[in-house]
């Protein structure tokens, strides 16, 4: 991406609703086939074959944040984290806060600019 | 002075928010290739570009001709036909350095000539020394530096040139007898060329202090230390002294910006250099508040005088405020006429040695804006430091917004046994693989902090310095307004940058 304009209009382009943020966390197996899906629709389709037993992977959802910018929001948080890695509600918290402020940066930006 | 600023062409602001600030980039990218600003180079293809290096490549010349890597003194006109002898000498600076050697100057190379030759910057120890010593792999550049240095207090009789050769211990002498002449070290200290030694030569304000201290009472005359059967008689000693005490005079007037050489001549009796005399009568009369009759009877020697005042002005500054300084330096130019006026000099009489800002700020502490109009010339220098030191800061915040977003649209942050997915909406699907070490997942952890971190920084950056230019600099148009803005913008920027350095000093190693 050459520079700011082109990059902010492929971001631009890309968001569609910057008022809600959605974070699911899961850990499994699948690892391979995850950093080499392509979008997150490829991921969601990985999960449901998985879900459908036709592969050998496993995936489990250990966390998931939902939140509107405009107060409504839930968290979902796995009951049993027996065999689950000792860091993942961190690195679930982290992910969270990471879409907020990034979200608050983008907005903030583009706020100045408004005459 | 016939220099007129490069066409602005970008006038037209208006459109979404995605649209101004493509707007605001781009006027950036102009600027630099227009050479109304001058950021230091990425890459060996902008390095040599001279319609937005001109200015930089001037001042990198003179570096290296002072060091003696470049034979002769080039001329603005001479930078575009020796455009390969540049080269050439600065791909021997950085062997002779320990850099990396590719022949351009880039922020590595730049801060290690700036270093060497600068009167009011430290230099890094861990760049040029092990432990006490000189690194054997930068010994030359080193032994280049004190050769000049010695030289510009009447210490040696000559820069080094192209035929440098390593100096020995006895190139020290005259060092050692200022040592002892001046009390600058304990009774018997023996120099040599180690930390404490070189340190102590580089200290200019150290030397000033160490001179004003030998005052006599009256501020008439020099008390110095003289050593019979030390090295010289004595009154080859009080000779060297004098020496050493005008060029260390001519040193602190330069910074100022007063016309004077820096020649390792020995004028203490000033009336052999008419330039060093209208200095000195202008520095009393104007800096010190004397009649001119006054002043010219100070001016017709050296006197203690002069240091006790330079003393003054080190000693009312607890620490040089950068902040403070752009925003002085902003008062003084900030009219469009003035900015026209700095950017006029500075392109044309090139930016000089980058150094005398510290000077400049204590002066105008010390005895406010009074002093300013003999000041001009380094205030429009410092101008242009403090515009292309915030240029560098939004242009690095730029490249980080990009990276930032290239990531997201690209979708993916992939770490070792972890994964990070971005929805378009920048929806985020974690994955980790259920064996995942601690370490990895710490890493992992880390690397989503430092781009949201990153991020975040860099749109403060960007977004203080585009409000400032649109909606505090007001009144002015065109260049100026730009130039302007990044220094007015500047104190809180770098703030910020102070954070984004922290921040990549705790980036994980991925």
């Amino acid at each position: 991406m050459a520079g700011l304009a082109d990059a902010l209009k492929a971001l631009n382009n890309a968001v569609e609703d910057l008022t809600s943020l959605h974070v699911q966390t899961f850990t499994g197996t699948m690892t391979t086939q995850i950093e080499s899906a392509k979008s997150f629709k490829e991921v969601k389709t990985l999960i449901e074959t998985e879900k459908n037993n036709k592969t050998d992977a496993t995936i489990e959802l250990v966390a998931e944040t939902y939140a509107q910018f405009d107060g409504d929001s839930y968290n979902f948080v796995k009951k049993d984290l027996e065999n689950v890695p000792s860091l993942a509600l961190e690195t679930h918290k982290n992910a969270v806060a990471a879409g907020i402020e990034t979200r608050m940066g983008l907005l903030k930006l583009f706020k100045d600019l408004i005459k | 002075m016939e220099t007129k600023w490069p066409p602005y062409t970008l006038t037209d602001f208006s459109g979404t928010p995605v649209d101004q600030l493509g707007h605001f980039d781009k006027l950036l990218d102009e600027a630099q290739k227009k050479g109304v600003v001058s950021d230091l180079p990425e890459k060996e293809e902008t390095a040599y570009n001279l319609q937005d290096q001109q200015i930089r490549l001037q001042t990198i010349a003179s570096w290296l001709h002072l060091l003696g890597y470049l034979k002769k003194k080039l001329k603005k006109e001479e930078i575009k036909t020796d455009l390969d002898e540049i080269k050439k000498a600065v791909f021997q600076f950085q062997k002779e350095a320990d850099l990396t050697q590719d022949g351009w100057t880039g922020t590595e190379t730049w801060h290690a000539l700036q270093e060497l030759i600068s009167f009011e910057l430290d230099f890094k120890k861990e760049q040029w020394f092990e432990d006490n010593t000189i690194k054997l792999s930068a010994k030359r550049a080193v032994h280049r530096a004190i050769q000049l240095r010695l030289f510009s207090l009447g210490l040696y009789p000559s820069k080094p040139d192209e035929n440098f050769i390593l100096l020995s211990v006895k190139a020290l002498k005259k060092f050692n007898i200022i040592i002892q002449l001046f009390e600058l070290k304990p009774s018997g200290y023996e120099s040599s060329f180690n930390l404490e030694t070189i340190r102590l030569l580089f200290d200019q304000d150290q030397l000033v202090k160490a001179i004003a201290s030998k005052s006599s009472p009256d501020r008439r005359d020099f008390k110095l230390m003289v050593k019979k059967g030390f090295l010289k008689s004595g009154k080859a000693q009080i000779k060297l002294g004098k020496r050493f005490l005008s060029c260390c005079a001519k040193i602190e007037l330069w910074l100022l910006g007063f016309e004077v050489p820096i020649d390792g001549v020995n004028d203490y009796e000033v009336e052999n250099n008419n330039n060093l005399l209208q200095a000195l009568i202008d520095y009393y009369t104007y800096f010190q508040g004397k009649s001119i009759e006054e002043s010219k009877r100070f001016a017709k020697k050296i006197s203690p005088e002069l240091f006790i005042s330079m003393v003054e002005t080190i000693e009312n500054e607890n620490t040089y405020d950068e902040d403070d300084a752009s925003h002085l330096i902003l008062e003084e130019v900030g009219t469009e006429e003035k900015v026209t006026k700095a950017w006029e000099y500075v392109h044309t009489k090139g930016s000089s040695l980058w150094d005398g800002l510290k000077r400049i700020w204590r002066w105008i502490k010390k005895v406010g804006k009074k002093v300013l109009h003999f000041l001009d010339k380094n205030i429009f220098r410092s101008f242009f430091r403090f515009v292309s030191k915030a240029y560098k800061i939004v242009k690095k915040g730029v490249k980080i917004i990009v990276d930032s977003i290239t990531t997201y649209i690209k979708g993916h942050l992939n770490q070792k046994e972890m994964s990070y997915v971005f929805t378009k909406d920048m929806d985020t699907f974690v994955f980790l693989k259920q064996s995942i070490s601690e370490q990895n997942n710490k890493k992992a952890i880390q690397a989503i902090q430092f781009q949201t971190r990153a991020f975040t920084i860099s749109a403060q950056i960007l977004s203080y310095v585009i409000k400032t230019f649109l909606k505090v600099v007001t009144g002015v148009m065109g260049w100026a307004k730009l130039l302007m803005s990044l220094v007015k913008s500047y104190k809180n920027i770098k703030k910020l940058y102070e954070e984004f350095k922290v921040l990549m000093e705790m980036k994980p190693q991925l």
